[in-house]
């Protein structure tokens, strides 16, 4: 009866965002009969970062036509940069009747830069970042290094990465990153008591620490047009505790009890291989994007000539298409799929169900006990303005989404009757210090493994 | 001590302090002030049903507003106001905006308001009429109650091109993405330099916004009418 009413409160919600009205925007534009024309650019206040860095992220050149948009649009790409923490554009008169001087006036970010915040990560969920540190454009090399102490549910460590910037029309760029951390690891089963330890009915949520610590570099080549190739190596040592816990109920155990296949991986090993990463990303917006697609295809190749213990190989894609539907309405929908071969220990096979991937359904819950060797995802969302006209981002936005996929063990047939399926609804709150919040709530189409009949998930940004 | 090394002493001191004032003076360019923008009076009138406000400023015209006007590109003026009460609480608050523009090629210079235009033959006439913003309305009468005391909070800032709302606050928030082959992992980022800068610096107007200014407080009921200002 419960469940009947929370499915019919759901619908009413789903046709309340769909058919409910949303403010319009409107934009003026300014026509000017005769353009005026840049002459020349000054740049000034700047202390170490060469002039060429400045020019080269801002579009306008000398013989363009010259209008606030296209200067305002300029002022923001350097600001995006971080690099600086005042970018001021003020013109004078050139040298014949309409054409301009555009003098850049810059603040240099002294540095380091502290900071925190929170987010969420695909493998370790919710986080807090206590405390980090930025380094932007050191030296006036085009580079930003970032330093985190995070904390969250499932993780606890320390993150490093530094990144040189590609030139804007297109170029090499360098990616390091660095990692030491605790993560909780979860998994799901029937728990090792009983007449048939871990082959039971019941599906309970475990959680076992996994100390992981490794290094990244490589090689990130970006053409124009959104699109970037990446290649580089990678390693990273592992080191399962035996002790985990139920989460419910914080009954402790110890490897004795663990399940077969996560007790043969209890070692402490090393994962040494490379990877290649395409990124084809032409959406028109990072953070609310009316039209465009993006797309990734990871391909990491773990072998033990580079002095590792394991050898298997993993590719992922995921591909995204956003089309408007005018007012600021979008339909939006991701495919994503992966595929693993034998020899990936538990803790780097797939693992579905939550948030990011099939909502209404408990994070890890859709996976085997061991994790699997494949997966794939439908999405599809309708985003809708309820509230906020004055900027592309709505205040408040709401959707209705759709998602389904499943994830199997090599040595098991896929069957269609395994498929995981949800519809729900939910918000996206954009706010001024904390970004996109949102709340989604998910009604399973299926039965899933825990039993879910409705679950609420609180997510960062847009699912996807 | 002898009289002539206090001399000495003295004179030199004139002249460090008179070399550092020199150092320390803003350069004026051509046509442009240097001072940071400031209110130098405001009366407040009844004019029909409306309390408006007639302001007068000073320090808009820096170089680099003068520079861009000339060059055919416009600079925003922006007036904050704040109507506040006996205890201080703000009760209405609201922004005045005034574009000024100069068409190179007509040579013709315009301060536009939200509802009107005024056209100018040259920047000293222009200038001249944005210094003293006239019956800005602050308040619709009917808002007021009477016998009440009542003082209105102003602020003048100018900035060039285009008006700039509150870009120092989102500047404190930043989003870092990354894509790896784990995931992915999105991060909303509070940057605290930024933060401490604002809440703890000392001088926290930017230096194209004026201090806040506060009329005298008035009584609604016997203020004077806008007509009497004109006399």
């Amino acid at each position: 009866m419960a469940v009947s009413l929370i499915r019919c409160v759901s619908i009413g919600l789903l046709l309340g965002i769909v058919f409910g009205g949303s403010p319009g925007s409107t934009q003026a534009a300014a026509v000017s009969p005769r353009p005026l024309v840049l002459e020349s650019i000054e740049i000034a206040g700047r202390t170490r970062t060469p002039e060429r860095v400045i020019l080269a992220h801002i579009a306008l050149s000398p013989g363009d036509d010259v209008t606030v948009e296209a200067l305002e649009s300029d002022r923001e790409r350097l600001l995006a940069t971080d690099y600086f923490k005042k970018v001021k554009f003020s013109t004078r008169p050139g040298a014949a009747r309409g054409a301009v001087v555009l003098v850049i006036d810059v603040e240099e970010r002294s540095f380091p830069t502290f900071e925190t915040g929170f987010g969420y990560d695909d493998l370790h969920g919710w986080f807090l970042t206590l405390l980090g540190l930025r380094f932007d454009n050191a030296f006036g090399i085009e580079s930003q290094f970032r330093l985190g102490l995070r904390l969250g549910f499932r993780v606890t460590g320390v993150d490093a990465e530094w990144r040189t910037a590609a030139p804007p029309g297109g170029g090499i760029g360098l990616d390091a990153r660095l990692h030491v951390y605790n993560q909780r690891h979860l998994f799901f089963g029937s728990g090792p008591e009983g007449p048939t330890p871990w082959g039971g009915d019941g599906w309970a949520r475990f959680e076992q620490d996994i100390a992981r610590s490794g290094a990244e570099a490589g090689l990130r080549y970006e053409l124009r047009g959104g699109t970037q190739l990446s290649f580089g190596f990678q390693v990273e040592a592992n080191e399962p505790k035996g002790d985990f816990k139920e989460r419910e109920t914080d009954d402790e155990f110890d490897s004795a009890d663990l399940p077969p296949p996560l007790a043969a991986d209890l070692e402490k090993t090393t994962k040494t291989g490379v990877y290649f990463r395409a990124i084809r990303d032409t959406r028109d917006d990072d953070a609310y994007p009316l039209e465009g697609s993006f797309a990734r295809f990871t391909l990491e190749a773990n072998t033990t000539t580079l002095g590792g213990d394991h050898i298997f190989t993993k590719l992922t894609g995921d591909v995204r298409k956003h089309i408007a539907l005018g007012d600021r309405r979008v339909f939006s929908s991701r495919a994503a799929a992966g595929v693993l071969t034998d020899g990936a220990p538990y803790y780097d096979r797939f693992t579905i169900g939550g948030n990011y991937t099939i909502r209404g359904f408990e994070e890890w819950s859709l996976s085997s006990t061991e994790g699997d060797d494949g997966f794939w995802l439908v999405n599809a969302e309708l985003r809708v303005p309820l509230a906020g006209s004055s900027r592309r981002q709505p205040t408040l936005t709401g959707l209705l989404f759709f998602d389904a996929g499943q994830s199997w063990r090599r040595e098991e047939p896929i069957s269609a009757s395994d498929i995981e399926s949800a519809l729900g609804y939910g918000v996206r709150l954009r706010l001024p210090w904390l970004g996109t919040l949102g709340l989604d709530a998910g009604v399973p189409l299926t039965a899933g493994r825990t039993g879910d009949s409705f679950r609420v998930h609180l997510l960062l940004g847009f699912s996807f | 001590m002898s009289k002539t090394l206090i001399r000495r002493s003295i004179r030199a001191a004139i002249v460090i302090v008179g070399v550092a004032g020199l150092a320390w003076t803003p350069a004026h360019a051509a046509g442009g002030e240097s001072e940071r923008p400031a209110i130098t009076g405001a009366k407040v009138f009844l004019a029909g049903d409306k309390i408006v406000s007639t302001v007068t400023t000073t320090g808009l015209f820096s170089e680099e507003i003068v520079g861009t006007v000339q060059s055919g590109l416009p600079a925003v003026v922006e007036l904050l106001y704040s109507l506040v009460g006996r205890d201080n609480k703000t009760l209405d608050a609201g922004l005045h905006t005034i574009e000024l523009r100069y068409d190179v090629w007509e040579n013709v210079y315009s301060a536009e308001r939200a509802d009107t235009t005024s056209r100018f033959s040259s920047f000293a006439a222009m200038a001249s009429a944005v210094q003293t913003l006239r019956r800005v309305t602050i308040v619709p009468l009917s808002a007021l109650r009477p016998n009440t005391e009542y003082a209105i909070r102003l602020s003048v800032a100018i900035h060039p091109l285009q008006g700039r709302g509150k870009e120092e606050i989102a500047g404190w928030v930043g989003e870092h993405v990354r894509s790896g082959s784990e995931g992915s992992l999105r991060e909303q980022v509070l940057n605290l330099n930024d933060l401490i800068e604002h809440f703890f610096a000392r001088d926290k107007s930017p230096a194209n916004r004026s201090d806040w200014y506060r009329t005298e407080f008035f009584n609604p009921g016997i203020l004077p009418t806008a007509d009497e200002e004109d006399k």
